[in-house]
């Protein structure tokens, strides 16, 4: 509910009930105020010498009693009339008048009991009219009790239209009140939502000194610290990935030239350590390559692009033939003569077919085989790295599926892939919308597979 | 002695073929890609600094392998200016694990791009790729070792004798052919070259490529790839 909504929610709720009673509290003033003076212009007509021509005559009609020349208040609801009628009455409630009204019992037993005491008045309810019942000061004969017909007829009618003024006047003055503090509010909250869609952070700074203000501003001081911070991260993050950039490109020269020299010494012979020297810097590159990734996932740093699956595959199998071939494993790819576009960061992807091929590669003996197959099925691409290596049961697949989702700090070059390769795949696929899949083969060794939709299937 | 070689059939190669320009700032990486290069028979001219390429240069060199990060003028600017003047294949070098990079240099007009470290067999392959000029023969005979297919005709010959094959195993030797040199998946010969309605399993695909070496015999080589499905080899492997 808004400000304002409350506001005139409010109002109403609190505002109806006060002019309600209001009104209650001032018709019950006011009809005391006539009733007091019907009382005082019947008692002033029934002096000393009227209650005894009355006692001494009992009157048989009723008894007009003069209204004042200048009708006010009150007495103004009699129109053009010159007196009121009134009767009389015993304390029994007889009256020698054959017209008088009979007096309610409880009016008389009241009487009777003393509570209407001689100059005071007390109300009858007779034919659905409001009536006075006055004690006139002689308590015995005709004339104890004298009864006026008011001008109140049937019952009090609802408060009138001009009550509604004040509570309109109420709820302006509280709207215009509050539309300048709603419009401060809105200011503030419009540049929160700019902030959240990508504009700098930059919040009103108030001038007031109400607690309004004094929000604004404490909101704008933090809107500052927010920047600074914001802007410490984006330095920290820029610094990061500089370093990283550089440290994986001084280290991936040097490493290139060894495993130039490494490749160029195997052809000798007599050379095991330097085949395993090999299978280190291959490790090495790999490693570098993985690490550099895992950056760049904490940095959201993925770009995407189209990209022709084939070409990736052609160009991991080939970096992996030479380990293939020190290994005496023997690698084949196939890939469709028609292009399979996909969307993907071409060295997320690159990397991660290359661990797979990696682990498949490793995880051999020599006179192995690895098949890295790219296939186009209905809408999407597979792409399965086949081994005919020692392979893992389908629950081993699954752990090391969850080794490496949890990004296993081993990293280790131990069994069945586990470690860092395995958790760039698995991420590289879920990023890219990919399944991936580890499962024992058919005839033995191990399948990883990984599924996506081919570019112009992509909504 | 042996630089008096390279040198000489760097000459006769340089005559012959053009140049492979190198682009690398690194000196110990710069010398045992140029021997690489030279060791597999493509002469190089290496540059150590990033300078543009006059239109001169561009008569003799036949693939460019530039760095992206060099002193002088950049490799992404060498690149650009490359493309404006020649579409020479380029091949670029880069330690960076970006995509960025590689996707700009692409949209640049790069061919392809290795990244650092790589193994010096990988990059001959590459270039060699780039040189080759391969072309998928889709005329209507096609050699392959001791075979000659004529597609037109569906007819196949091995030293002018006509070899008789069945519908499925010509079809199936002509989708070897096609790709020869390449393994083709199983699936893929199950599912576009046997007849569907006639129980069309790798099993039975089995059988007749058990039954088309038996008739080619010695004239090709049928190989079975391991994971994938069938290998017609070319005459040069």
């Amino acid at each position: 509910m808004t400000l304002r909504r409350r506001l005139v929610l409010t109002t109403l709720v609190a505002g109806v009930p006060a002019l309600v009673a209001l009104w209650v509290v001032g018709t019950s003033i006011r009809e005391g105020r006539d009733d007091d003076l019907f009382s005082a212009l019947v008692l002033a007509h029934f002096s000393p010498a009227a209650l005894d021509a009355c006692e001494s005559s009992p009157p048989s009609a009723p008894i007009d009693i003069p209204l004042p020349g200048l009708k006010r208040g009150v007495f103004e609801a009699f129109g053009d009339a010159s007196g009121i009628p009134v009767y009389t009455y015993r304390r029994d409630g007889r009256s020698s008048q054959p017209d008088a009204p009979a007096l309610p019992a409880d009016v008389i037993a009241a009487v009777q009991r003393g509570s209407v005491p001689a100059g005071t008045a007390i109300d009858a309810r007779i034919a659905g009219n409001r009536h006075l019942v006055l004690a006139l000061p002689r308590q015995e004969g005709p004339c104890a009790l004298v009864l006026v017909a008011t001008p109140r007829m049937g019952p009090p009618g609802p408060p009138p239209a001009d009550l509604l003024l004040p509570l309109a006047l109420a709820l302006v003055a509280g709207l215009a009140g509050i539309w300048p503090v709603v419009r401060r509010i809105r200011r503030m909250t419009l540049a929160v939502r700019r902030w959240d869609q990508g504009a700098p952070l930059d919040l009103p700074r108030e001038a007031g000194r109400d607690e309004l203000g004094e929000l604004s501003r404490a909101l704008a001081d933090s809107a500052g610290t927010i920047r600074r911070q914001h802007a410490d991260l984006i330095a920290r993050e820029e610094a990061l990935r500089e370093f990283i950039e550089n440290t994986t490109h001084d280290i991936a020269i040097p490493l290139t030239v060894l495993q130039g020299n490494l490749s160029a010494l195997a052809r000798e012979p007599g050379t095991d350590e330097v085949g395993q020297a090999m299978n280190e810097a291959q490790y090495i590159g790999a490693l570098l390559a993985n690490l550099a990734l895992s950056a760049k996932f904490q940095a959201a740093a993925q770009v995407e692009t189209s990209l022709d699956l084939r070409d990736v595959v052609l160009r991991v199998v080939q970096r992996n033939r030479a380990m293939a071939l020190r290994l005496g494993v023997q690698i084949e790819r196939s890939v469709p003569e028609d292009r399979v576009p996909v969307r993907g960061d071409p060295t997320f992807t690159e990397r991660a077919l290359s661990n797979l091929v990696d682990n498949a590669l490793r995880h051999n003996a020599s006179g192995g085989h690895v098949a890295v197959v790219l296939e186009i099925e209905d809408d999407g691409f597979v792409l399965r790295v086949a081994d005919d290596g020692p392979g893992l049961t389908e629950q081993e697949c699954l752990r090391v599926l969850q080794r490496g989702e949890r990004g296993d700090a081993a990293r280790s070059r131990g069994s069945a892939g586990s470690g860092l390769g395995l958790s760039i795949v698995a991420r590289v696929a879920q990023s890219q919308g990919w399944g991936f899949v580890l499962k024992p083969g058919e005839t033995g060794g191990l399948v990883a597979e990984l599924r996506g939709p081919l570019e112009a299937t992509v909504s | 002695m042996f630089v008096r070689k390279v040198r000489a059939r760097f000459e006769c190669y340089k005559r012959l073929m053009g140049v492979v320009l190198l682009i690398e700032d690194d000196e110990a990486l710069g010398r045992q890609i140029v021997a690489h290069l030279a060791e597999a028979g493509f002469p190089a001219i290496w540059w150590r600094r990033g300078r543009t390429i006059a239109a001169s240069d561009y008569r003799d060199i036949v693939l460019v392998i530039l760095d992206l990060m060099l002193p002088g003028v950049p490799g992404f600017d060498i690149l650009q200016q490359l493309r404006k003047d020649s579409d020479v294949p380029v091949l670029v070098l880069s330690a960076r694990q970006d995509s960025h990079d590689k996707v700009r240099a692409l949209q640049l007009g790069a061919d392809d791009y290795v990244t650092k470290p790589f193994w010096p067999e990988e990059l001959i392959e590459r270039v060699r790729a780039r040189l080759r000029r391969f072309v998928m023969d889709r005329t209507s005979q096609v050699t392959v070792g001791g075979l000659v297919i004529d597609r037109a005709r569906r007819e196949v010959t091995v030293e002018g004798a006509g070899l008789d094959l069945t519908r499925v195993e010509l079809d199936l030797l002509l989708a070897l052919a096609d790709r020869a040199g390449e393994p083709v998946p199983r699936r893929w010969l199950v599912a576009n070259v046997l007849d569907p309605e006639r129980e069309a399993t790798e099993r039975t695909l089995d059988v007749h490529v058990c039954r088309l070496r038996k008739k080619v015999g010695e004239a090709a080589r049928i190989e079975t790839v391991w994971g994938i499905g069938y290998r017609l080899r070319k005459e040069a492997e």
